[in-house]
This record gives C-alpha cells, sequence and structure tokens, in this order.
C-alpha cells in the first residue's frame, strides 16, 4: 500500500532576483511540479498523496494561485490531504476558510484541518496535525501522535515542522521531539510520520519511520539535493520509501576568488558549464580585488549571462569585490592636457580610499569605459 | 611665414610693381586709393593657393581689364627653415615655378612646385591663423577668431604647461552626454531617470506598507475571531447562570421594601408627635415672658419719673449762676479796654521822643553842612581873585635862588677886608657897630665898596675893583628879575610869596573840606534829601502832638515816661480775664442747655414708660382669660407621653430592619443585576466585533494579500537595487564630469593667460593703465573693462571694438613667434581717432618680432610708427 508523501509546495513563491518572464516560468514549473506528483503517484499506485504542510507560500495567497492549484489537483486521481503548516496556517482569516478555496476544492482533496482520522482506503488512517496559527503553542506532531490509539494499526500521521535533533534546537514554534514521535511508533500509535519544513528529503529517524519529503521544487540556495517526493510502501512493517527527482530548476550559490584574469577566465567557465541556464538561478559569491579593466570585463561576462540565467545575482561593486584603480588602469587611459589632469586627479582620489575613493573608482571606470569607446569608433 | 618681396606684372591696374617687406617689424605701403594696395595681397593668395591652370572667377579678374595679357605673379618667402621664391603666370603662357635659396638649393616647375609649395605651407605656416590676421578692408567688428589656430594653441599650450589639445572634446561630449542621462545639464538636478527611480522605491514602499498593514490586520482579525468565539460561549454560560439568583434576590429585597415603609410611616408620626410637645413648651414659655415684660415695664416707668424730678431740681441754681457770671465778663471787658488807651499813648509818646531827636540831629547836620558851603564859597572866591598861580610861585622862587647865587659868586669873587685891632675898639662895617677887643679880627668881603668906621677914629672906604663888573651886573639882573616875578605874583618879596602860597594852600583844605564834610552829613544823598527829611520829621512831631492831644512843640512829662511794655503786658493779661470769664459763660450756658433738653427728654421717656406698662398689662391679662396657665402646663405633660410611645414604635421597626439585614439585600440584587447587564453588554459587544472580523476576513481574506505582499517585497528589492545602481552610476557620471570640468576649467584659464596678459600689456598703451579684458574658450574678447565700468564687446563703439580686434591680432602675431605669419592690416582704423592711432602706432612700432603690413592711402594715419619701412606705391597709370 503506497502513499506519496511530498511537502512544501509553497506555491504563490516571489522572489526578487527573478525578473518579468522568470518569475512567470519558474511559478509554472511548480505548478507544473504539482501536476507531475499526480501522475507520480498514479503510476506508483499510490492509494493517496499527503502533502505534509506549507502547500501555499502563505496563508493569503492570491485568487489565481489557489484555483490553477486546485485545477492542478482536480486531475488526481488519488484522493489528496493538505495539510496547514506555518506558511499557511489554519486561522479563521486563512485561504482555507474562504469561498475561493472552499467553492473549487475538488471532493477528494481534503484538507486536514481537524483531529478526525481519515480513511482513503479501508486499513490506511491518515491523521493530521494542523498549524492553528503561526504561533503554536506546543508540539503538535507529537500531540496527534500520542493521542492515536496504541492498536498497531497502519497509521500515518502528516505534521509539519523542524525536528530538535535535526534543526539543533527548541528555538522555534512548533519543534518537533523526535523521541516522543519515537515512543508513539513503538508504542504501535503511528506507523509512518510524513514531515514538512525541511525543503530536503531527509530520513529523520536511524528505523525510517520518520521523513521529510522535501520540496517538489527548490525554493532557496541553502537546501540540500531538493526537488524531490516519497513514494512510502506501508505494507511491510517498516515502510519502504524511495525518493523520486521530480524538480526541474536548481539553485547555484558559487563561490570563487577572482584577482587575476585566469580567475576571470575560470569564472567564466565555471557559469557556461552550468546545465539548463534557463531554469538555473545562480548567486555568485566573489571575493578578491579587480582593476577597472578586470572589472569592466567581469560586468561585462555577467551582463551577457544574465540574459541567459534564469536569474543571475550579481555582486555588488565595492561591498562584494574591491575595484582599484590600478596605475596600469591609469596608463591605459591615454590622455592628454586637461583630461589627464581630470584622470589623475580621480585616480588620487581613489587611491586615498573611503567612500569618496569609491566614487572616484567608479568615474574612472566610467572614464576608461568612455575613453574605450572611443578607440572603438 | 614671412613674406620677402611681392612683384606683380599686369595685375588689375598694376602694370608692375615690386615691393620689398621689413622681414620683421612694420611696413607701411602707403598709396592713393585705387592703386592696387589690396591687388598686393590678393595676389599674393591666388600665388599661394591656385594652380596657374584655374579658371576661377576671382583669379581670372586679375587680368586687366579688356586686355589680353599674362598676370605674372612672384613671392618671395621664408617658410620655416626654408627661403624660396613662387612665381606663377596666369591666363597666358601659364607657368610655375618654384626656387628654394635654403636650407638647400633646388627648383621644381609645374604641378611638382605648386604641390611642393603647398606641402611647405602646410607644414610651416598656421593657414587658420593667416587667415585670422588679415584684416580686409571692410572686416567685420567681430572679435578676432584665433581659435582655430594650431601655432598659437601650440604656443598657449607650451605656455599653460601643455602638450594638450583642449578643442579635441570628444570624449568630454561623452562624458556630458553621460551626465545628461542622470542630471541637467546647467542646473544639475536631477532628470527623470533618477526622480523616477526613487520614485518607483517609493511607491513599492507604500505598497509593502499597505500591505503589510492589511496583512496585519487580517492576521490580528483571525486570531481574535477565535478568542472572540471563546469568550462569546463563555458569557452566554454566565448569562444563564445569573437570571434564577437575580429572581431570589429581588424577593428579598421587596420583603425589605415593605418593612422600610412601615418604618417612615413610624417615623413621621413619632416628628408630628414631638412638633405637638415642642408647640406646648413653647406656649408656656411665652406667658412667662410676658409677665416678666410688665414687670419690666414698671420698673422703667419707676426709674424715669425719678429721672424727671433730679433734672427739674438742678434747673434753677444753674441759672443763677450764669447771671452772676454775666455780671463778671462785663466788668472784665471794661478793664481790658482801659488797658489798651493807656498802652497805645504810651507808644505815641515814645514815638514823639524819637522824632524829637531825630529832628534836632538833621538839623545840627543841616548847619554843619551850610557852614562848610559857606567857607568853601569865601575860599573860592579868594582863589578866584588871587594871582597866585603854581608857574609864578615858582618863577619867584627860582628869581630869589639866582639872586642868592649871584650875590654869593659875588661875595666869592670880591676883596676880603681885615680889620685888627690893636686895642678895643668899636667898629661899623656898614652893618651895625661891634665892639672889637684888642687883638680881635673882623673880616668882610668887599663887592663893591664898603664904608668902615672905627670907632671915631676913622672911616675908611673900600672899592673893589672894575674886575667884579660883570658879577655885580649878575647880581643886578637876579635882582630885577625877583621884582618882577614878585610883581607878577602881587607880593613884596620872596618871603611875601611863600605866605601867600601857605593861604592859597588854607583856601583848598577848606574847599576839599566841604565835600568830606557833605559827604558825612547828607550819606550820599543831597542836601534837598535832608531838607526834605526834616520837612517829613516835623509833620510827624505835629500828628503825634494831636494824638496826645497837647500843643505843638510842648514838651512831654520827661519826669514820669510811661513803659509800652507793661502796659501792652496789662493790656494782654486783661484780655486773658475777659476770655477765660467768656469761655465760663459759655460752658455754663451749654450746661444749662443740656439739662432742659434732659428735663424734655425725661418727660418724654417717663411718658413712654407708662404706655408700655399699660399696653403689656393689657396684654397679660386677655391672654390668662383666654387659658389660663395651668391649662398651659397641663398641655406640655400629655404631648410628652405621645412622643415617648411613637420613639418606641421606630425602634422596634428599625431592629426588624436590621435583622433583615436589609443593606446588603439590596446591595446583593445591584450586584446580580449589574452582573447580568455587563454580560449582556459584553456579548452584544462581541457579538458585534465578531460581525465585524467577519466583515474584515471576507473582504480582505480572498484577496491573497500574502502571496502580494511577498511579491511587492520582491518588487521593492528589485526596485532598490536598480536605484542604487541609477544612483552608483550617476554619482559615478558626476564625479567625472567635475573633474573634468574643473579640470577644463583651471586648463582654459591657464591657456588663455598670455594671450590676454598680451592684449592688456599693449591695450593699456592705447586705452590707459586701467584697461582689462575676459577672453572666452574661443579666444575672442567678450567683455572690455575701462575706469571699472564693464562692458560687453558687442556694446563697445565701432572704434573700440576695431582697436581690440587689432591689439588682438598683434598679441597672437607677437605670441606666435616664429611660427608667425604677417598681421596685415589692410586699410583700416577708419573708425579710430587721431589720439587712438597715434597710440595705436606707437604699440605697432614696439613689436619687433612679428612681421606687421599696414595698406594705407593715407600716410599720415601710421607716420606715428617708429622704425617703420615705407613703401609708396607710384599712382596708378591712367587706363
Amino acid at each position: 500500500m503506497r502513499v506519496l508523501h511530498t511537502s512544501d509546495w509553497q506555491l504563490g513563491m516571489t522572489r526578487h532576483y527573478l525578473a518579468g518572464e522568470a518569475q512567470a516560468r519558474f511559478s509554472e514549473a511548480r505548478l507544473e511540479a504539482v501536476t507531475r506528483l499526480g501522475e507520480l503517484a498514479a503510476a506508483e499506485g499510490c492509494v493517496c498523496v499527503v502533502v505534509a504542510g506549507d502547500v501555499f507560500e502563505t496563508s493569503h495567497p492570491d485568487a489565481r494561485t489557489v484555483a490553477r492549484t486546485l485545477e492542478r489537483l482536480a486531475r488526481f486521481t488519488v484522493p489528496v490531504y493538505l495539510l496547514p503548516g506555518n506558511h499557511d496556517p489554519l486561522d479563521p482569516g486563512s485561504i482555507w476558510r474562504s469561498p475561493i478555496f472552499q467553492d473549487r476544492c475538488p471532493t477528494h482533496v481534503e484538507v486536514l484541518d481537524g483531529p478526525e482520522a481519515r480513511t482513503p482506503v479501508e486499513g490506511l488512517e491518515i491523521v493530521g496535525a494542523p498549524w492553528p496559527s503561526k504561533q503554536p503553542l506546543g508540539d503538535l506532531t507529537a500531540e496527534a501522535c500520542e493521542a492515536a490509539p496504541a492498536d498497531g494499526a497502519r497509521r500515518l500521521v502528516v505534521g509539519h515542522g523542524g525536528v530538535a535533533e535535526v534543526s539543533g534546537g527548541f528555538e522555534a514554534a512548533g519543534t518537533i521531539e523526535l523521541s516522543r514521535l519515537r515512543r508513539a511508533v513503538s508504542d504501535g500509535r503511528v506507523r509512518y510520520v510524513a514531515l514538512g519544513d525541511r525543503h530536503s528529503a531527509t530520513r529523520v529517524d536511524d528505523d525510517g519511520h520518520v521523513w521529510y519529503s522535501g520540496a517538489p521544487e527548490p525554493t532557496d540556495y541553502d537546501e540540500v539535493d531538493p526537488g524531490t517526493a516519497l513514494v512510502v510502501d506501508l505494507g511491510p512493517a517498516v515502510p519502504e520509501v524511495t525518493r523520486h527527482e521530480v524538480g526541474t530548476w536548481r539553485f547555484h550559490l558559487l563561490r570563487h576568488a577572482v584577482d587575476t584574469d585566469e580567475d576571470l577566465d575560470r569564472l567564466e567557465a565555471l557559469l557556461d558549464a552550468l546545465d539548463e541556464p534557463s531554469r538555473a538561478i545562480v548567486k555568485l559569491g566573489l571575493e578578491g580585488t579587480l582593476d577597472l579593466r578586470q572589472v569592466a570585463r567581469l560586468d561585462a561576462l555577467l551582463e551577457e549571462r544574465a540574459l541567459r540565467f534564469g536569474a543571475l545575482e550579481h555582486p555588488q561593486r565595492h561591498r562584494d569585490i574591491a575595484v582599484r584603480a590600478t596605475d596600469d588602469d591609469v596608463a591605459t587611459l591615454e590622455l592628454t592636457g586637461y583630461a589627464a589632469v581630470a584622470r589623475d586627479a580621480l585616480h588620487a582620489r581613489a587611491t586615498a580610499g573611503g567612500h569618496d575613493g569609491e566614487v572616484a573608482t567608479d568615474a574612472l571606470s566610467l572614464l576608461l569605459r568612455l575613453a574605450g569607446h572611443e578607440e572603438a569608433t | 611665414m614671412r613674406i620677402r618681396r611681392l612683384a606683380l606684372e599686369h595685375v588689375r591696374g598694376l602694370e608692375s610693381a615690386e615691393v620689398h617687406f621689413a622681414e620683421r617689424g612694420v611696413t607701411v605701403i602707403e598709396a592713393p586709393n585705387e592703386t592696387g594696395k589690396t591687388t598686393l595681397f590678393d595676389a599674393l593668395d591666388v600665388v599661394l593657393n591656385e594652380k596657374h591652370g584655374t579658371t576661377k572667377q576671382h583669379v581670372r579678374a586679375l587680368q586687366p581689364h579688356g586686355r589680353d595679357v599674362a598676370s605674372t605673379i612672384e613671392a618671395e618667402l621664408t617658410l620655416g627653415p626654408h627661403h624660396l621664391t613662387i612665381r606663377k603666370r596666369f591666363h597666358r603662357d601659364r607657368l610655375t615655378e618654384l626656387v628654394v635659396h635654403a636650407p638647400t638649393a633646388r627648383q621644381l616647375s609645374g604641378t611638382d612646385a605648386h604641390d611642393e609649395l603647398r606641402r611647405l605651407l602646410e607644414e610651416h605656416t598656421d593657414l587658420a591663423l593667416l587667415e585670422a590676421l588679415r584684416f580686409r578692408q571692410g572686416r567685420s567688428l567681430d572679435p578676432v577668431a584665433l581659435a582655430g589656430s594650431r601655432s598659437l594653441a601650440r604656443q598657449l599650450d607650451a605656455s599653460a604647461g601643455g602638450p594638450g589639445d583642449p578643442h579635441d572634446d570628444a570624449l568630454y561630449e561623452r562624458i556630458v552626454e553621460t551626465y545628461t542621462r542622470y542630471f541637467t545639464e546647467r542646473s544639475g538636478k536631477e532628470t527623470k531617470l533618477l526622480t523616477d527611480a526613487d520614485a518607483a522605491v517609493e511607491r513599492s514602499e507604500a505598497e509593502v506598507a499597505r500591505l503589510e498593514a492589511l496583512e496585519a490586520k487580517l492576521t490580528e482579525a483571525g486570531r481574535r475571531a477565535s478568542e472572540v468565539a471563546v469568550q462569546r460561549r463563555r458569557l452566554a454560560a454566565r448569562r444563564d447562570e445569573l437570571a434564577p439568583e437575580l429572581a431570589a434576590r429581588r424577593d428579598a429585597a421587596r420583603r425589605v421594601a415593605r418593612l422600610r415603609g412601615e418604618c417612615d410611616a413610624a417615623r413621621a408620626e413619632l416628628r408630628r408627635a414631638e412638633a405637638e410637645r415642642d408647640s406646648a413648651a413653647r406656649a408656656v414659655v411665652e406667658r412667662e415672658e410676658l409677665a416678666q415684660e410688665v414687670a419690666d415695664a414698671a420698673a422703667a416707668q419707676a426709674e424715669a419719673e425719678a429721672e424727671l424730678t433730679r433734672a427739674e431740681d438742678a434747673l434753677a441754681p444753674l441759672a443763677a449762676s450764669l447771671a452772676a457770671l454775666d455780671g463778671r465778663v462785663a466788668t472784665a471787658r471794661d478793664e481790658a479796654v482801659r488797658a489798651r488807651e493807656q498802652h497805645e499813648r504810651a507808644r505815641a509818646i515814645a514815638d514823639l521822643v524819637r522824632a524829637r531827636e531825630e529832628l534836632a540831629r538833621a538839623l545840627a547836620s543841616r548847619r554843619r553842612v551850610d557852614l562848610a558851603i559857606e567857607e568853601a564859597r569865601a575860599a573860592e572866591a579868594v582863589l578866584a581873585s588871587s594871582a597866585y598861580t603854581e608857574e609864578r610861585h615858582r618863577r619867584v622862587r627860582t628869581a630869589a635862588e639866582d639872586v642868592r647865587l649871584a650875590e654869593a659868586q659875588l661875595g666869592a669873587a670880591a676883596p676880603q677886608m681885615i680889620v685888627r685891632a690893636r686895642r678895643d675898639v668899636e667898629v661899623d662895617a656898614g652893618d651895625g657897630p661891634e665892639a672889637l677887643a684888642a687883638g680881635a679880627e673882623l673880616e668882610r668881603r668887599v663887592p663893591d665898596r664898603r664904608r668902615v668906621r672905627i670907632g671915631d677914629l676913622a672911616e675908611v672906604e673900600v672899592v673893589a675893583g672894575t674886575s667884579l663888573e660883570d658879577r655885580q651886573q649878575a647880581v643886578r639882573a637876579a635882582r630885577e628879575e625877583l621884582v618882577s616875578a614878585c610883581a607878577d605874583l602881587d607880593v613884596e618879596d620872596a618871603d611875601g610869596a611863600e605866605v601867600l602860597a601857605e593861604e592859597i594852600r588854607g583856601h583848598r583844605e577848606t574847599i576839599a573840606a566841604r565835600d568830606a564834610i557833605l559827604a558825612r552829613e547828607l550819606d550820599g544823598g543831597t542836601r534837598d534829601a535832608l531838607e526834605t527829611t526834616i520837612r517829613g520829621l516835623q509833620d510827624r512831631d505835629a500828628a503825634l502832638c494831636e494824638r496826645l492831644d497837647i500843643d505843638a512843640g510842648d514838651a512831654v512829662d520827661p519826669e514820669a515816661p510811661p513803659d509800652p511794655e507793661a502796659l501792652e503786658s496789662a493790656e494782654s493779661k486783661a484780655r486773658e480775664v475777659v476770655a477765660s470769664l467768656e469761655a465760663e459763660r459759655r460752658a455754663r450756658s451749654e450746661e444749662l442747655e443740656s439739662l432742659r433738653e434732659r428735663v424734655i427728654a425725661a418727660r418724654t421717656s417717663r411718658d413712654g414708660a407708662r404706655v408700655q406698662h399699660d399696653r403689656r398689662s393689657t396684654r397679660l391679662e386677655q391672654a390668662r382669660t383666654e387659658v389660663d396657665d395651668a391649662a398651659l402646663a397641663a398641655e406640655v405633660l400629655r404631648a410628652e407621653e405621645a412622643v415617648g410611645a411613637a420613639e418606641q414604635d421606630v425602634a422596634r421597626c428599625d431592629q426588624a430592619l436590621r435583622e433583615l439585614d436589609a443593606e446588603t439585600v439590596d446591595a446583593l440584587v445591584q450586584t446580580a443585576e449589574s452582573q447580568l447587564e455587563h454580560a449582556r453588554e459584553q456579548l452584544a459587544g462581541l457579538q458585534e466585533e465578531a460581525a465585524s472580523l467577519a466583515a474584515v476576513i471576507e473582504v480582505h481574506g480572498g484577496e491573497g494579500i500574502g502571496e502580494a505582499l511577498q511579491a511587492a517585497e520582491a518588487e521593492l528589492t528589485r526596485r532598490r537595487g536598480e536605484r542604487d545602481g541609477l544612483r552608483r552610476r550617476a554619482e559615478a557620471a558626476r564625479t567625472l564630469k567635475e573633474a573634468f570640468d574643473r579640470a577644463r576649467d583651471e586648463a582654459y584659464a591657464a591657456y588663455r593667460a598670455p594671450l590676454r596678459e598680451r592684449i592688456v600689456a599693449a591695450g593699456r598703451m592705447v586705452f590707459g593703465d586701467d584697461l582689462d579684458i575676459e577672453l572666452d574658450e574661443e579666444l575672442a574678447i567678450t567683455s572690455r573693462t575701462l575706469q571699472g565700468i564693464t562692458l560687453d564687446f558687442e556694446q563697445l563703439s565701432a572704434g573700440a571694438r576695431e582697436q581690440l580686434a587689432i591689439l588682438t591680432a598683434l598679441a597672437a602675431a607677437d605670441l606666435a613667434g616664429e611660427d608667425g605669419v604677417p598681421l596685415v592690416l589692410d586699410d583700416t582704423l577708419g573708425y579710430t581717432d587721431p589720439g587712438r592711432l597715434e597710440r595705436l602706432g606707437a604699440v605697432l612700432g614696439r613689436l619687433r618680432g612679428p612681421q606687421v603690413v599696414v595698406l594705407t592711402c593715407v600716410a599720415m594715419r601710421f607716420e606715428a610708427i617708429p622704425g617703420a619701412t615705407v613703401v609708396r606705391l607710384p599712382p596708378a597709370p591712367v587706363a
């Protein structure tokens, strides 16, 4: 008996570094992932799909986001259970209670909005631990597990939140205590705990009763191996969990030292080696010092790539990389007369440093560009 | 370039002409109008620029009118290191020849010659400057355009520390172009690009804030809605509990209310009984008071009667005493009158005595005065009649002295006669007999002759000789003078004169004594005033006598003179007695008056007391007739018993209320009622709040605020990034432009300075020491300052503009140095007055470096140029 375990769809998510059409494609890809999950559930013979929280990015998503999501879910061939998580908790004003959702929600899609168990098929109980607000008072998942009878039934608890043993602390609201889940499992109250919140697929306990499914599409640079869903076979005593890759976008955080032309060559090669640039979101963590000419080259190569990548976050001049107007830069500017005087004055200011030095450096950089333009014409 | 020589043949009106130029300094070419001055330099243009085969109109125009002849132009020039001659012939027999004399001699012809000439010109001549320094006839009065001059630029650059070409501004223009994307060029205000970016950020911030507020509102509404639901359930339960409790408490309260009614009735009865008792007690008190009043009235009446009797008894003795006092007052007044009369008489007598003493003094004084006046008058009469003067007196004295001197001198010279007695004998030597004892001698001088009788013995006459004649004559003359002087003074002799002088001095003293006496006796006044005083005193004497009733002149009794002070004191004592007696009389009289009033008042008082007593007695009797005193006392007893009974009833009721704990019962009902009311109000409030929260959730819940907020935040981050990038680029562009502007301004300032200094230095010789000018970037004069007044170039007079243009050209020619070209002034300075022209000539004359050619038809104009080479063109041949 298989169940498709997924979570953290975070539909309606916006990223500032995604401009215009990239944001549209990113959003569309996330909806496509939902469709792929439905197909995966059907292909794998799952009896239902559980979404362990954060279906939406916020508890007040746009009506279009809701409508498009429900339209995709309507095409699922098995029951779907949606759990309100910390992003989209079940407060009275939330989307779950609004007519926008309720009026369109297909009959095979249910919100796990209370303690009562659902039975998609005979011999399988689904119990949800929904978030009632962004600041829950206790460990909702453990409480749901402990509330279930110790009858050894094939029971799946759907929960959401960080696990202290994984995230390393209880600071955040709604943190889950793994020992309580283990006890519930060993007491025969729960067979499998389907967790959401962590965007990387993770087995939480040693025996394999507690899992994070990971997000079907990545959402940020710091995620390890996102873009997954789990097919959980609840037949055996210990569930058999299979990971499936469903993501199409990738976040890349590239850390690179740039001090020489060779470094820039390597950076260029590194960028060009990335797969599927149109679905790559790239952030450059550059360190080093460049002269004006090198900065101009860096700017040019990044500008060109920015057109091809899904997103390319530029390093900020002066803040991320030091820019230095060198004697060579000045020598390149073969100016005479007053232009040479102006150039040398700016160079002196640039060398003096401070904010004025940065501005003077930028001015020299601009002068280099304008003078270069002169050479080209 | 320098022009060494120009030779023309068959060019316009010139049949043939050759002019040698000074290579440095001024060459003045003088010729009348229409004789080809201008033709010289038009020909130079053509030979330098045009090929011999050209058919250009201005070249064709060089051919003399109506003659088909060849025009030949030959120019000998210095071009940099080259010394050369170019010769071209146009129209017919065309040719071009170039002969290079130095540094290496060579010769070319045809196109090669022309091309080589052009090459050398391009290489060694600043053609733009050549054009700028050519002042043709009728040239415009615009500033000289020097901006295109390469050689000048080179020199100025060298002065400014060049090298560099400030006019190659393509890079600067691109900088400005970049800058103007972000800022307006003139005022440096931010352009729409920047302000739009700011506005976009602000819009995004506002949108984020709006959505955050909405989301917070929505979240708060959800949270609150949950709370409200819980509270409503709790309150409804509480309301249901409160209703039966309130009913029970209200029953108890109703019982308390009934008992309170009974209590109130008992208290009312008590108050009524107390009032009756008080009324009865008051009636008893009033009766006692009335009886007392009657007794008081009887006593008052008796007292009034006694008073009246006392007053009437005192009246008679007081009246008698007053009458006796009246008599004493009259006597005292008579006494006082007498005392006053005696006092006044005594005063009058004293006055009379004093007046008579004064009169006696005045009369004595008048006598002394009159005597002095009389004596003085007599003395004055003597003085007036006397022949005495000081002069005459001195003459007598002098004459007497002279006589004595003359006599002494005569005596000294006269022979001495000595008579020695041999026995006692009487001798008379002319001055009386004298007994001379034996042996004694008698000596005498004999001035003229002397007869000596010796006893009766002999008479001897001694006669002086003639040697004493002069002295005897002098003695005689002195004696005659003395006799004359004495006669003049009307005296016998010198001693008589002294006596007279003594008399005269006595008279003068008498006159002086009169003035002293007058001053002393009259004390500064006149005799008339003294007379008036005397008359006044006599009148006073008469008046006082009349007052004292005695005849004028009668003496007052000197034996017993009355003492006015004692009499005054007696008068004042008499008056005091009168005042004292009158005061006593007034006091008595007032006492009597007061006593009479007292009698009247006592009578009135007695009558009032009688009436009062009668009235009160009547009232008491009436009251007793109505209710007697015993009945009043009985009523008081009855009313006090009724009060006691009512007090017991009230105490009973209060006890019953206390037992029921009435206060608590009421409070409990109120508490329950307010709790119930409060619960209902809260419920109503919560219901209302729930409805409004539901409305908020319904309105905003479906708006997708969360997603919109995230999108707005992303947009804000993007726009901030864009804005920051834009600002950074704008700042870079501004910094770059400012650096260029500053450097450019400094370069231009440094670059213009040498030219400006030369123009000013030369110009001060023409305009005066306070001249100053400004040059623009094109090296053209923009303004002139003279005597503190700055005018734009266009505002200047035509003459000033022309002079400044020539000064500019001179400065440029001077500055260009060896790279320079000739400055050609063709019939210029027509606008310039003779004074300035002379000074301009001096400026021209000072130039040693550049080559200057002045073409003029009026030689006088330029005769002031020192050291100029003057060339006169021959007059034009008759065409």
